[in-house]
């Protein structure tokens, strides 16, 4: 499938058929695309964790209910919460990262890129003052997980998946997945990023909404 | 200078090592250390002048680059060049020779692009 295509091909999926598993490679595709996405810096700025909804006990399913998760929950096969890991904001990964993409040549020294740079400059006058904006921090760990979000759905369309965006239930969905504890700061990740894709195979209705505009964003 | 001289220059040191110029052959160092020289001598400053002349202190107290210096030294590696007689791709490759003394001492100067 052409890129445009799978962009002009996603909706937001509602129905899904919930009887057919998601193969774990598609997932895996997924992923990937995530990892693929842009990044500055080159830094790890989120974690995806993939959920299968059988395995799930039915009081757990019920309580990840939002007003906007009601049936789409019952039928997608897989759930994956996607959240920023906050721990990115050290200027440290930024130093180690920029340094390493100096070393082979993607900032390239012809463009000004050097270690002296990156430690006398980069570092001290661009990364540890925004860093110390937790405003700042929270704005890019949020467009970075999103950018990443982005590939992933496009992915999925790519594969034959449905997939629709949501708002989740954070206090559930931290009981019931017990995410990493910190250094991640959870909370505030999960705050700014506060989203998990549906996914499974379109169901029988899909056909009739992707006739249609574009439904409203989960 | 001599290219004795150029060579013993602590930011010549930081050049080689950060840009990886010690596995050049004797030849090509040579070339760096005599060009870098003669550029010295048109500026007349030493090599380690060079570099403190475009860091300036901003009044938080930290080290930054001179924008204004810093263009005035990229024009001045161009009026060098072309005071030397090089002309053409040579003209570019000696100019960004000069460059990346500075890059790999911390300056973020943009090399120029042969373009045929």
């Amino acid at each position: 499938m052409e890129l445009k295509q799978a962009m002009g091909n996603r909706r937001s999926i509602r129905y899904f058929q919930p009887d057919k598993p998601v193969e774990k490679e598609k997932i895996q595709v997924m992923l990937e695309a995530a990892n693929r996405a842009s990044r500055s810096g080159n830094i790890d700025y989120w974690r995806a964790l993939v959920v299968y909804r059988d395995e799930l006990s039915p009081d757990t399913l019920d309580a990840l209910r939002v007003p906007t998760t009601t049936a789409d929950l019952d039928m997608a096969p897989v759930q994956i919460y996607w959240f920023a890991d906050m721990s990115y904001a050290d200027p440290d990964n930024f130093r180690r990262n920029l340094k390493e993409l100096v070393k082979v040549g993607a900032l390239n020294p012809s463009h000004g890129w050097s270690d002296a740079y990156v430690d006398e400059n980069v570092v001290g006058q661009i990364i540890t003052p925004m860093l110390s904006d937790p405003q700042v921090v929270g704005w890019m760990g949020t467009i970075e997980t999103g950018l990443a979000i982005c590939q992933a759905m496009l992915a999925a369309v790519d594969e034959g998946l449905g997939v629709c965006l949501h708002a989740i239930n954070l206090e559930t969905a931290k009981q019931a997945f017990k995410f990493p504890p910190p250094p991640v700061d959870l909370e505030h990740g999960l705050r700014q990023q506060p989203r998990h894709a549906v996914g499974g195979d379109p169901g029988r209705h899909r056909a009739a909404q992707s006739r249609g505009p574009d439904p409203e964003p989960g | 200078m001599t290219p004795e001289e150029v060579a013993a220059a602590p930011s010549v040191g930081r050049w080689f090592d950060s840009a990886r110029l010690h596995s050049d052959s004797e030849e090509e160092k040579q070339l760096r250390y005599r060009l870098l020289g003669d550029f010295c001598e048109h500026i007349g400053q030493s090599p380690d002048e060079l570099v403190a002349g475009l860091i300036r202190t901003t009044k938080a107290g930290e080290t930054a680059i001179s924008g204004k210096r810093r263009a005035a030294m990229d024009a001045s590696i161009d009026e060098f060049v072309e005071k030397s007689g090089f002309t053409g791709r040579d003209a570019i490759v000696n100019g960004n020779i000069i460059r990346s003394f500075l890059v790999h001492n911390g300056i973020f100067i943009q090399g120029r692009a042969w373009r045929g």
